[in-house]
């Protein structure tokens, strides 16, 4: 597996793959293009980028495919974009690497245990969701996407209120399984006209493996506090 | 920022005068200069169309500062309306001038090149596009058809993301 992979692999991640359904090994003409497309569809909510852009660093390319490694410390993440109009994205998750996030001061949460907070989660689906919309009206998209977020090595971690202003999870919801996959095939049109909707979908159906049910109106609300922070 | 993809974030309050930014914050004198109905009022006055943005007073060490969250324009780039001029009658914006941010630099300027101009027109065609995809799908103008389940050429993308797949 390539190292940096390897890394970010080796704790809990997510990795978001978009891509046209049809496989057109030349969809998109040169790697400078492909470039443009992708800082021109980068989506970026509160000062988080997605995906990250170094314009300090050119990124590092091969024959049909440009990329960049960012290691920040608790920002560890890859991605590549393939002239076949294929988008691969691998990122830690944040609070497995040190990065500290504003809880609920009613959750208990140890220094070394394992958590993934309900915010953050929306966050990253919203995020990700928002970059498949944008590019599927680049180049790089088709008629019919792919889009898949999959987040992996969750072990038996829990789920947590990451919200300063509000309660905190009573249940103490925890992962029942050691990784997840939403994966979806959609029209152009589909993705395009509704990415916050279908953020909220992948996210709702991620809650369910931690046995979490979440009204509709309280992600929505919660979605938008994220987005407005 | 509001010919930026997503907008951008400006904070009154920090020093750039000596090279790298250094947090100082806002007297109550200059607070009350950056009120939201004064900002908004000298915005209003030189941008066309009028930007939009949401202003917020944030408190660090101690100190005051004015955060301006500038949305991404609506539906076409903004342009300058008329000329302003800076210190020592300086010219700082021009008159149907086109302001992005540079690429790789932090600062604001006139579209320098060919590159930052096709992203801005790029970026306007896309939200016209999604605007309207978004309304055909509301109004029942588009309809969705089910995509395939499984992609026939899903086993050559794979093997493009070989490295990366346990």
């Amino acid at each position: 597996m390539n190292p940096n992979a390897g890394r970010i692999k080796s704790k809990c991640y997510w990795e978001v793959v978009i891509r046209p359904n049809d496989f057109v090994e030349q969809r998109v003409a040169n790697r400078h293009l492909l470039t443009r497309i992708v800082r021109g569809a980068t989506v970026t909510y509160q000062g988080y980028h997605f995906p990250h852009m170094s314009e300090n660093e050119r990124p590092e390319s091969e024959a049909d495919w440009v990329g960049q490694f960012l290691d920040l410390g608790s920002y560890l993440e890859l991605w590549r974009a393939y002239l076949s109009g294929q988008f691969y994205h691998l990122s830690a998750n944040h609070a497995d690497w040190g990065y500290r996030h504003m809880l609920s001061p009613f959750e208990r949460v140890a220094d070394d245990e394992p958590f993934m907070g309900v915010g953050y989660s929306l966050f990253r689906f919203t995020l990700a969701l928002e970059f498949a919309a944008r590019l599927a009206f680049t180049d790089m998209g088709g008629d019919d996407m792919h889009v898949a977020v999959n987040v992996g090595n969750l072990g038996k971690r829990r789920l947590v209120s990451d919200d300063p202003n509000r309660l905190h999870l009573r249940s103490e919801p925890t992962a029942g399984l050691d990784d997840f996959h939403f994966i979806r095939e959609l029209s152009r049109a589909e993705l395009g006209a509704n990415p916050r909707g279908l953020a909220l979908e992948g996210a709702k159906e991620f809650f369910a493996i931690f046995d979490a049910a979440f009204t509709e109106e309280l992600l929505k609300g919660w979605q938008e506090q994220w987005l407005r922070r | 920022m509001a010919n930026h993809r997503d907008g951008g974030i400006v904070i009154i309050g920090v020093d750039e005068s000596g090279g790298s930014p250094r947090p100082v914050g806002l007297t109550p004198e200059e607070l009350e200069t950056w009120g939201y109905d004064d900002i908004a009022a000298i915005l209003a006055a030189c941008s066309d169309p009028t930007l939009s943005f949401e202003h917020e007073i944030r408190t660090y060490n101690g100190m005051p500062y004015v955060v301006l969250r500038v949305h991404e324009f609506a539906e076409v780039p903004i342009l300058a309306k008329k000329d302003m001029l800076g210190e020592r009658n300086k010219q700082i914006i021009r008159k149907g001038g086109c302001y992005v941010r540079s690429l790789g630099k932090p600062e604001t300027s006139e579209i320098p090149s060919q590159d930052e101009m096709r992203d801005l027109l790029d970026l306007a065609i896309q939200k016209g596009i999604r605007k309207f995809v978004e309304q055909a799908v509301g109004a029942g103008l588009i309809v969705y058809r089910p995509s395939p389940a499984r992609p026939a050429s899903d086993a050559e993308f794979l093997r493009q993301l070989g490295e990366f797949l346990r």
